[in-house]
């Protein structure tokens, strides 16, 4: 799902999380007229599950912008962040492919919160190719 | 060019005294940021003071030399309840204290050496029955690359 405003492209690919200490793998691609990928974010179904027990890797165009066991909770937000700020930002980095790669961690420990099937958002911000004018 | 490399230490052990070594990549050219953090969480029994809990302390030293370039003293978080309530939504923990932009402790260290030693002291397990510790320690490094 994407939203075009303001030369900005907003998109959001969701990944099941539905096995306790699993590792769970999605790829989505990008938006054909995204120019540069500006930010990302993070949220969850399930916040205190994600901020507890998560980790991820994130690959944009097979280069990997975070390893493994980056905590999600780095790379998510709350209320007192204003709306637009409340993402990561890479910097102006060219999609390449298109491709992008979560895999996600659950760490398995139950001491803090108990597992439940869940959902990740992974939200991805960039910036909308100038069409030339005629 | 920048990378991030996470180097996870577990704690399983009461007064746990863990040396370990980082692996730098080879085209590592400086060392831009680092930041660390522990994943024990305390509950807080209704009424009590939350008092804040030192959980170890971290030192990071530059491997030919010896010299200290990092120590931190990691303090163990209280668990935060997942659901709140305010007048009359109920709120999850995600809207309260979280930020986004996770920033690092910013620094220039040059790597001459492709490892870094490091030094974790546990200082939870005098609170702790010792077969319930388990924790993970991770150590953040942001790294800026030679060109390619």
């Amino acid at each position: 799902m994407s939203v075009k405003q303001n030369k900005m492209i907003k998109e959001v690919f969701t990944l099941d999380v539905d096995t306790d200490g699993g590792i769970h793998k999605g790829s989505f691609e990008v938006d054909k007229n995204a120019d540069k990928i500006i930010g990302i974010a993070i949220c969850s179904s399930r916040d205190d599950i994600a901020y507890y027990r998560g980790a991820q890797a994130i690959k944009i165009n097979e280069e990997e912008f975070f390893p493994e066991n980056f905590e999600t909770k780095n790379l998510m937000s709350g209320l007192n962040v204003p709306p637009n700020l409340r993402f990561y930002r890479l910097g102006n980095i060219d999609p390449g492919n298109r491709k992008v790669e979560i895999i996600y961690t659950d760490s398995g420990l139950a001491d803090v919160v108990a597992f439940e099937a869940h959902k990740i958002f992974l939200y991805v911000y960039s910036s909308l190719a100038v069409q030339p004018t005629e | 060019m920048e990378k991030i490399i996470v180097h996870t230490i577990r704690i399983t052990r009461s007064f746990e005294k863990n040396l370990f070594q980082i692996l730098l990549p080879e085209n590592a050219e400086s060392i831009t940021g680092i930041a660390a953090s522990c994943d024990i969480h305390l509950v807080n029994v209704t009424g009590q003071p939350k008092i804040q809990r030192e959980s170890g302390y971290l030192h990071l030293f530059i491997s030919d030399t010896g010299e200290k370039m990092f120590a931190q003293i990691l303090h163990a978080s209280y668990r935060i309840e997942a659901w709140e309530k305010i007048g009359e939504q109920h709120l999850v923990i995600q809207q309260f204290s979280w930020k986004t932009n996770f920033e690092m402790l910013a620094t220039c260290q040059p790597v001459q050496n492709m490892v870094i030693d490091g030094f974790y002291e546990d200082r939870v397990g005098a609170d702790v029955e010792e077969d319930e510790l388990s924790y993970n320690v991770r150590i953040y490094l942001r790294l800026k690359m030679k060109q390619p």
